[in-house]
């Protein structure tokens, strides 16, 4: 249950199947990711992979028979009629072709028909078809998947494409469950299903003693989480800077140096990173000042060399030394930047006031608070509207709510219409009406006690109070009691027993913060492992547009555009 | 990793598209059909595909230095077989046969090193003159030959460190036991030196000679082989330092695969605007031309006028 040795091993099955010689790998733009994510350029060169192409650069690409050619390819109708005409007219001596998901019998027959020269040596399915982000997190890359609050077409058979993929890889045929408050949940966990009973052949795997689960949530149970400002390094990192496939941009950085203008964040070839992506940025301090002092250690070494033996230590530790310069220099800039930033920005106040919001349930005192921020002119703009997003859906019913007047100073602040009217479209999305479960937890009695057992001790730290909702669920499930009304199976085949493997998916994206909580439940529940799954991984930002799209030619429920008298 | 083989079906459909087409042309063929196809001709046909067909011949190269660290591999597990035998289990007799087996060994895989890194270099130069894309495939396939390289030879200098580091243990352990005998020794120089002159008809005894005699060579063949270990370490060094260049480091944004194929086709955007501007200044160039022609006609109507007017 490792997501990102599943897609390697596909990989590396490729390229032993081609045999030894020089290679060439012919990708199209959502395989290009997949492979990226998971294999590094000079990992791949070691195996004799030398020249990387894209199958759209047909006319730039030369002729070189001497290479052999290893395509892999999502099976869309593009990726065949482009493979069909490089087979008429081949530019490479072998082929080996795999495509990422199940393709139908005509389009390899479309093919069969191009391949007049007999190039072609292996035609395979390989299931790769998924962005490998950790061990335990995937995406799929889809934003806006949700239009008018319903499934766009294509994105639905694409997710359900690589839901089936992912199971594939990890050679679970699941029992699948879903969300009954959302309409989407059900339908993707239709459309999963229904692939699985058509290929039944490829499900067949080994029997284990406790079926795997597939849990299919929607994100609209959860709007809060993707609306907080994180603390943990990587979530931090995505909140502030932006993560994409595993690359940040740091262009926008005053001072950057040219090599640092875009850095890689993989847990995979970065120990430092590994190590420290769930710490909080108060650890992340004080791990970097050990690694610079470690590093400074060593350049004392370095500095020195005069007799034999130094340079042959040197020389011996170069690499590991070059190595190490490179991830003290990216991770003094990313902390560096982010600590700029939550300075510039007071995002240390902001980020208490959400959590505050979303945990405890002192209206006034909250909303009092908020309008000081409002006053402070080193908050953003965007951090307000965050704020008045949290407020509006915390406090959606309560008796004295001042949506109103909030919405009436962001606007005194300058904010766009567009922009305030996404505190109804988060309503519309994520409010009461969308919810299914108990978001705020404000009717379970444990939960109340619990509160005020904490109100008496003090909280720990007030800028991780939030947990996401995706922890009571998956509590829940391990424990065997998540209710059937409310996740009902799909099929008619029930779990007794307590599940082992489960896979989480959340329609309309996860966060990096759900991705921790998976780390750590796989890390401290024995006999369970868990992976997390969305449309897309969201930030703040990449939420504000997913959440316009979702809730685009919607009649609002809100009829007072308030903010506009 | 559950996975689906289709070859047989392509292959069956293939097979059967194949054999479709050629009942079809076999009906449509009657004697006016040319042998060959006239779309194609013949000689064009050949003489543009025979560049490309034929692969660089830097190919060569590759496939030698592969050959070449095969056998630096297989040499070096038997040098440090013999570095074993030659620590652990010591012989009576001087093994003088092993310690020269040794340093040929050393001379050898040091001279292939030095070879493969010759080679390396033949291929990232005769590779400038091939198109960008032969280029591209080069550049990769340098990196990955000169990482290997240094990885074999940074292990290689390792066992050779550590190697030295016994030899001289072994040596300051022996230092330590026979130390009184070569004190005795010492004192046996001294006493001989210093009572030159006291009792000068003892001499040196032909034993004790042979045994002053003995202790220096064994020395001076100690230091030979420590010098030669250091001189092979310091070889290795430099090439280290000349692969280093081309190697890319791993964990950087370079080792990634997306972004190298999107910095290609940037490349290629930037080299169409080089491209363009190439352009421009050549029709600059023709401004420039026709400015001069138009100097030669003036110079020589100014001729035409002096040769009217006088």
């Amino acid at each position: 249950m490792n997501v990102i040795l599943a897609v390697k091993q596909y990989v590396s099955k490729m390229i032993e199947e081609s045999g030894p010689g020089m290679k060439v790998l012919l990708m199209d733009a959502d395989t290009t990711v997949f492979v990226s994510m998971v294999y590094a350029k000079s990992e791949i060169l070691q195996k004799e992979v030398y020249l990387f192409e894209k199958i759209d650069s047909g006319a730039s690409r030369e002729s070189m028979k001497h290479l052999k050619c290893i395509t892999f390819l999502r099976p869309t109708k593009e990726n065949v009629a482009l493979l069909a005409n490089e087979l008429k007219a081949p530019k490479y001596g072998l082929y080996y072709i795999y495509f990422s998901n199940v393709i139908s019998k005509q389009d390899v027959k479309i093919l069969a028909e191009a391949d007049d020269q007999e190039v072609v040596r292996e035609v395979q399915e390989f299931y790769g078809d998924y962005i490998a982000v950790n061990p335990h997190l995937f995406s799929l890359n889809i934003s806006n998947c949700c239009q008018s609050l319903r499934w766009a077409q294509p994105m639905l058979s694409r997710t359900a494409q690589g839901l089936t993929a992912l199971l594939l890889s990890v050679k679970k045929c699941p029992m699948i469950r879903y969300q009954n408050s959302s309409e989407m949940a059900r339908e993707l966990a239709d459309n999963v299903k229904r692939i699985i009973t058509n290929n039944a052949a490829l499900f067949e795997f080994r029997r284990t003693d406790v079926a795997p689960v597939l849990l299919i949530l929607d994100r609209r149970d959860d709007a809060v989480t993707p609306l907080l400002n994180q603390w943990t390094y990587e979530a931090m990192v995505h909140e502030v800077l932006g993560i994409e496939n595993s690359k940040i941009n740091l262009s926008k950085v005053p001072g950057i140096s040219k090599d640092l203008k875009e850095v890689l964040l993989s847990a995979e070839t970065d120990e430092f990173y590994s190590e420290n992506m769930y710490q909080s940025f108060g650890e992340i301090g004080t791990n970097i000042k050990n690694l610079m002092d470690e590093f400074q250690k060593q350049s004392k070494n370095h500095t020195k060399v005069e007799s034999i033996q130094d340079m042959k230590n040197f020389i011996e530790n170069y690499p590991q030394f070059r190595k190490m310069s490179g991830t003290v220099s990216k991770h003094v800039t990313v902390v560096s930047e982010l600590s700029r930033l939550v300075g510039l920005y007071n995002l240390l106040n902001v980020s208490e006031t959400e959590q505050e919001i979303a945990c405890q349930s002192d209206h006034s005192n909250q909303l009092q608070q908020i309008k000081v921020l409002m006053e402070n002119d080193k908050v953003r703009p965007m951090d307000l509207l965050r704020l008045v997003m949290l407020y509006a859906l915390r406090y959606e019913a309560h008796t004295n709510n001042d949506m109103v007047g909030l919405i009436d100073l962001l606007k005194r602040k300058g904010i766009s219409e567009d922009k305030r009217a996404m505190v109804h479209a988060v309503l519309e999305y994520g409010g009461r009406k969308a919810r299914g479960s108990d978001l705020f937890r404000s009717g379970d009695p444990v939960n109340i006690t619990r509160r005020i057992l904490q109100n008496l001790k003090g909280v720990e730290n007030v800028y991780t109070q939030h947990q996401p909702l995706l922890a009571s669920t998956l509590d829940q499930l391990i424990k065997g009691k998540l209710k059937e009304a409310s996740y009902p199976y799909m099929g008619a085949n029930q779990l007794k027993d307590r599940p082992q493997d489960v896979i989480v998916f959340i329609i309309g994206g996860c966060t990096y913060a759900e991705s921790k909580l998976v780390h750590t439940l796989n890390r401290t529940t024995h006999g369970v492992k868990i992976i997390l799954g969305g449309t897309t991984i969201h930030n703040f930002e990449s939420f504000l547009s997913e959440l316009s799209t979702a809730v685009k030619g919607q009649a609002t429920k809100y009829p007072a555009r308030t903010g506009r008298h | 990793m559950a996975t689906r083989g289709l070859t047989e079906v392509f292959i069956l459909m293939r097979n059967n598209a194949l054999q479709s087409r050629h009942i079809f042309s076999e009906q449509t063929a009657d004697d006016r059909m040319a042998l060959m196809s006239t779309s194609l001709d013949p000689e064009l046909g050949i003489a543009s595909t025979r560049s490309s067909t034929l692969p660089p011949d830097w190919v060569d190269g590759v496939e030698e230095i592969q050959f070449e660290a095969s056998r630096i591999k297989r040499k070096m597990k038997e040098l440090s077989s013999l570095h074993d035998k030659h620590l652990n289990r010591p012989t009576l007799d001087d093994n003088v046969d092993e310690e020269h087996a040794i340093e040929i060994q050393t001379q050898e895989i040091t001279q292939m090193f030095t070879r493969c890194q010759r080679l390396v270099h033949q291929i990232s130069n005769k590779s400038q003159q091939g198109t960008a894309q032969e280029r591209k495939l080069s550049i990769n396939i340098v990196s990955s030959l000169a990482r290997m390289i240094q990885e074999m030879s940074s292990n290689f200098r390792k066992s050779q460190s550590t190697y030295l580091k016994k030899l001289k243990n072994r040596e300051e352990r022996s230092l330590q036991y026979f130390g009184p005998n070569i004190g005795a020794d010492a004192a046996l120089m001294e006493d001989l030196m210093g009572g030159d002159d006291v009792v000068y008809d003892r001499g040196f005894s032909s034993k004790q000679m042979q045994l002053v005699e003995e202790n220096t060579a064994q020395v001076q063949h100690r230091e030979k082989e420590i010098l030669q270990i250091t001189r092979s370490i310091q070889d290795l060094n430099e090439i280290f330092k000349d692969l280093s260049t081309m190697i890319v480091d791993q964990g950087s944004i370079l080792d990634r695969i997306d972004y190298n194929i999107e910095h290609a086709s940037y490349g290629v955007e930037k080299g169409l605007q080089q491209l363009q501007k190439a352009e421009k200044y050549q029709k600059k160039n023709r401004k420039m031309y026709i400015v001069m022609v138009l100097a030669v006609i003036i110079i020589l109507l100014i001729i035409i006028l002096i040769a009217t007017k006088s």
